[in-house]
């Protein structure tokens, strides 16, 4: 089973992240913001990783640059929660190094179709 | 409740969280206590508040979001001053952003005017920028979840990720595409991977991969995270351009893509130059090659690659046959849903938790067991007492410390229920400014010790009160702009909240610094309204006091929020029905303090355990101002049935608690019983007579409403320590029975529910 | 939990009060204790006994012969509290002694005769005929007090 972490600071995003991740079959693991989505990382090994960009503490760009400078965790795959198609916001998700992105709210068939397209 | 509806639940709770913070953070903005992190909090959470409304079709919800943070953005771009007025447009978009979420919630409807209003002046404190993307709002018109930014020059390159229709796209026939593919290194860097993407390409229709390894240098000038290789793809498929474009939604900046729609069949032809192994190799990519495609091929050309295996994401790929990838795939999603208990409990055990949400009732539950504990460990060491053993006996000795371990459990569980006072505190900004707008005036609101913790059940009973007392201070004691300005004040009136713990109490202190009680006026409607005689001598202190009379109020003038009909009797009525005392001081021209005094928890109380007829019964201690014993020259009768005790000179009635409960039909011997010297709500003394007193001691409140009802005179009940109920003494009923106001019928003490 | 339930039979606990047999439906039922002293409560029907500690719970006591209009019950070494749960609430009911516990059809069931008691024809949902033994099955819904009078 593959596992997905995701890293968002609502609850309810979270929520909807798990409920329609688990449905299609995927192991989910939460955490609240970037420095937790770190912290989180020493004890798991996702198979990809869903981060919102706007977050306390440690924002999504940030968490991307520090798992992409971990040589453990660099490959993993990162798609970004973005509230709307926002091409500047994109970019400097990819410039972070993003994989890809997820459009918020999400339909849960392009969710499942967006990790597909990352995940290994 | 279904999953859709937690979730739901969910984000309601967390818009409370959010609008909290939302206008935390702007009135630390208002004040200048803000820094960038405040800023970014607040922008986050109107940011939080739309995306989860965008889940749920909120989309009024949404709208609005959307005008508000695209302001708010330019307030964290630095692009929009946070001026005062700024602050306030804010303060009131937040206002009517949680009203949007009440009615999400609840129903109802919102006021469409004051709601097209403040869009206009969130839009106008935009627009007023020349240099800012002022379309953005205007965008929002359309569709605020996939507004794309305008101006930004990347409209041309961003794909907007709608739902397209492909029948449309297509002729329904078959489309031959040329796909040409040069990653760059970044592609790689960002976990993205070739293989992964040709295979997705392949799998809308059936094709050719040839591989352009021609770039590939020596061993020893090899960057092992660089990007050699270029692929191209001839594919067939029924599937539209963007379909084929949306494979490589996420890589188009990294590598170099052509997508050509080809319309001749000959022109599917392979690149020169292509190493044709290689291009055996990926043939089978698209042919349903078996597992032995992950392992690559030995001869020369590839072994090159393979010596890149480190960096794999490289060169390598590890390309599983398209057409077999959806079966496994729907075998994990089998196999998943058995496991779906196991994935929730990885999911939750994996997460650090600092802190925990627990059902109140399995707390609550928690709390009665803990309060039997006592109980039974109190009926424990009465029946060692009686059994005569000694004090030092192991027995005792370990009983204890039982005792002292029963009690930290108390303690600690009790803690478990206790919030701080911030919940309440933060639906005060928008009541002041509510009541400053209505009643036109300029008020500042400072809350001091917002962290302080309380019971629960008190948290929630806080509120009303402390509502009416504020209302209060802004309506008669902070003066109109220009009535302050000719007294020397400023023109903003200040309001001060305070709350702190003082002797086993939480206190909270509501001040202004308006034009504090006129004694003159007050007094003449007491008199007038036959509340004292006329000529009754009174300190200044009793003077102030005389507002929470009932019967009691001010209205010099009428305005919208005397209206309502809430007196400061009813406030200090339902304080003291929490166990609690509320008083004022004030002074003229320099404005006026209520202090009112809550006991930490309804769920116990202390009490003095008194005997009445036969029967034990609690009397709270904290209406009881002292206890005395009748001298026969005191006690007086008065009518027929009643009689009156002397008190230092005054009198007051002395009510027979055994006969009022129908304990007892015949008088009680006042000179052998006790006197305890009780206030009732409305400040009026009197003196219960009882048989004798037992003792003190905290107990534990348990509701007699759970399983029968409300008993006059009856507050709730209790558990002694010999396991039997006891009740607790309404002192306000039952000392109102034997006085005038017949009709004040009090709403008692209520367990913790 | 029961074979016969579907076929619309119910368990009953039986219980004499004076000279009759009652019952209630079992399903009502959450336990049965022996009498302990009650906390009279001021200004109550004199059928309302007071309150007795159910493990923390206050649980009011109805005195049912005395809710019946048969007078007080006299407690002795055999009265029991049968808790009862009615709606969200839970009440003891006094009663001399249970007697039995029954399984009955619906069917069993007759209605209340006219000649009891208004008072007891207001507690009691039907009679029934079981080994020669007539019993009348309560209505526990409304024993206690309507507590919207004290309002």
């Amino acid at each position: 089973m593959k596992t997905i972490l995701t890293v968002d600071d609502s609850r309810t995003m979270r929520e909807m992240l798990r409920r329609a991740l688990q449905d299609s079959g995927f192991n989910v693991v939460q955490a609240e913001d970037g420095v937790h989505g770190i912290e989180v990382l020493q004890g798991i090994d996702p198979d990809v990783i869903i981060t919102d960009v706007n977050m306390p503490r440690m924002d999504g760009l940030q968490f991307i640059e520090e798992v992409r400078a971990d040589r453990e965790r660099r490959a993993i795959p990162i798609l970004v929660l973005t509230t709307e198609s926002d091409a500047e916001k994109k970019a400097r998700a990819r410039a972070a190094g993003a994989t890809g992105w997820i459009v918020k709210p999400f339909d849960p068939v392009k969710l499942i179709d967006a990790i597909n397209r990352v995940a290994a | 409740m279904d999953a859709m509806a937690e979730i739901r639940a969910t984000f309601f709770e967390e818009c409370a969280e959010q609008l909290a913070e939302l206008e935390a953070g702007l009135l630390a903005i208002e004040s200048g206590e803000a820094d960038a992190d405040t800023v970014n909090a607040v922008f986050r959470a109107v940011h939080s508040i739309k995306g989860g409304a965008g889940a749920f079709n909120l989309d009024d919800l949404v709208h609005f979001a959307h005008v508000f943070e695209t302001t708010l953005d330019e307030l964290r771009s630095n692009r929009l001053e946070a001026t005062l007025d700024v602050v306030r447009v804010m303060l009131r978009a937040a206002d009517v952003l949680a009203d949007l979420v009440t009615v999400a919630r609840d129903g109802g409807s919102v006021d469409a005017v004051r709601t097209r209003g403040l869009v206009e002046e969130l839009k106008a404190l935009v627009g007023g920028k020349k240099d800012a993307p002022a379309a953005a709002p205007a965008a929002s018109d359309d569709g605020p979840i996939f507004a794309p930014m305008v101006g930004d020059g990347m409209d041309g390159l961003d794909f907007v990720p709608v739902s397209v229709d492909l029948s449309d796209m297509m002729d329904g026939g078959e489309s031959r595409y040329r796909i040409q593919f040069r990653p760059r290194a970044e592609l790689y860097a960002k976990a993205n991977e070739s293989a992964r993407l040709i295979r997705e390409c392949l799998a809308l229709g059936s094709g050719e991969v040839t591989c352009d390894t021609s770039a590939i240098p020596l061993l020893t000038d090899l960057d092992p995270e660089g990007a050699y290789l270029a692929w191209t793809i001839e594919l067939a498929s029924e599937a539209g351009e963007p379909a084929v474009r949306e494979i490589f939604e996420f890589v188009e900046w990294d590598c170099d893509l052509s997508i050509d729609r080809i319309l001749d069949a000959s022109a599917m032809a392979a690149d020169d130059g292509v190493d044709p192994e290689i291009a055996a190799l990926l043939a089978r990519l698209a042919g349903g090659a078996d597992a032995a495609a992950d392992e690559p091929a030995a001869d020369a050309p590839m072994a090159e690659v393979v010596e890149l295996k480190p960096a794999a994401a490289a060169a390598a790929p590890k390309p599983a046959p398209a057409a077999e990838a959806p079966a496994p795939r729907k075998a994990e999603r089998a196999a998943a849903a058995a496991e779906s208990g196991d994935a929730k409990a990885a999911a939750a055990g994996s997460a650090p938790a600092a802190t925990i949400r627990v059902d109140l009732e399995r707390v609550d539950r928690l709390i009665d067991l803990v309060g039997e504990l006592v109980i039974h460990q109190v009926m424990l060491s009465q029946r060692v007492m009686q059994a005569g053993l000694a004090r030092a006996s192991d027995v005792a000795v370990g009983l204890d410390e039982l005792e002292q371990l029963t009690r930290e459990i108390q303690d600690s569980v009790m803690a478990i229920r206790a919030q701080p006072v911030k919940s309440v505190f933060q639906k005060l900004p928008r009541l002041v400014r509510e009541v400053a707008d209505i009643t036109g005036k300029q008020v500042r609101l400072i809350t001091e010790g917002e962290w302080t913790e309380v019971d629960k059940t008190v948290i929630e009973r806080l509120s009303d009160p402390l509502t009416h007392m504020i209302r209060n201070a802004i309506d008669h004691g902070v003066e109109r702009p220009e009535k302050r300005v000719a007294a020397g004040k400023g023109e903003e009136g200040t309001v001060r909240v305070a709350a702190m713990h003082r002797s086993g109490r939480i206190v909270i202190e509501i001040s202004d610094d308006g034009a504090g009680i006129n004694r003159q006026v007050v007094r003449k409607i007491a008199v007038d309204k036959g509340l004292i005689p006329a000529d009754a001598s009174l300190s200044d202190e009793e003077t102030d006091n005389l507002i929470f009379l009932p019967g009691f109020s001010t209205k010099e003038e009428v305005s919208e929020l005397s209206g309502r009909g809430v007196g400061m009797d009813v406030v200090k009525r339902s304080i003291q029905a929490l166990g609690g005392r509320v008083s004022i001081a004030s002074k003229p021209g320099e404005g006026s303090m209520f202090t009112m005094s809550l006991p930490l928890t309804l769920a116990v109380l202390d009490g003095m355990i008194v005997s009445a007829g036969d029967h034990t019964l609690v009397v709270p201690l904290t209406a009881i101002i002292e206890t005395l014993k009748p001298k026969p020259a005191e006690v007086r009768g008065f009518g027929n049935d009643q009689r009156l005790i002397e008190v230092r000179g005054n009198f007051m009635p002395l009510v027979d608690v055994a006969r009022q409960l129908g304990y007892r039909e015949e008088p009680t011997d006042a000179l052998s019983g006790v006197a305890i010297l009780v206030e009732a709500e409305n400040g009026a003394r009197s003196a219960l007579l009882v048989d004798g007193i037992q003792g003190q001691r905290q107990v534990v409140i348990k509701s007699l409403e759970a399983n029968y009802g409300r008993v006059p005179g009856v507050a709730a009940a209790t558990i002694l320590g010999d396991g039997r109920v006891a009740l607790i003494i309404d002192v306000d009923v039952v000392a109102a029975t034997s006085r005038f106001e017949q009709n004040y019928f009090s709403s008692g003490l209520q367990a913790a529910e | 939990m029961n074979d016969n339930e579907s076929a619309g039979a119910r368990e009953l606990i039986a219980f004499r009060i004076g000279e009759q047999e009652f019952c209630v439906d079992i399903i009502s039922v959450r336990e049965i204790r022996g009498f302990a002293a009650a906390t009279p409560l001021p200004h109550s029907p004199d059928y309302v006994r007071g309150v007795i500690n159910l493990r923390g719970t206050v649980l009011p006591i109805v005195d049912l012969a005395a809710r019946l209009g048969f007078g007080a019950t006299i407690p002795t070494a055999r009265s029991v509290i049968i808790v009862v749960r009615v709606n969200q609430q839970l009440v003891g009911l006094l009663v001399d002694a249970v007697s039995d516990i029954l399984t009955v059809t619906d069917d069993l069931l007759q209605p209340t005769p006219e000649l009891a008691s208004e008072l007891a024809r207001a507690f009691v949902r039907g009679v029934m005929a079981v080994e020669g033994r007539m019993i009348s099955l309560i209505a526990v819904d409304n024993v206690l007090p309507q507590m919207e009078l004290a309002a």
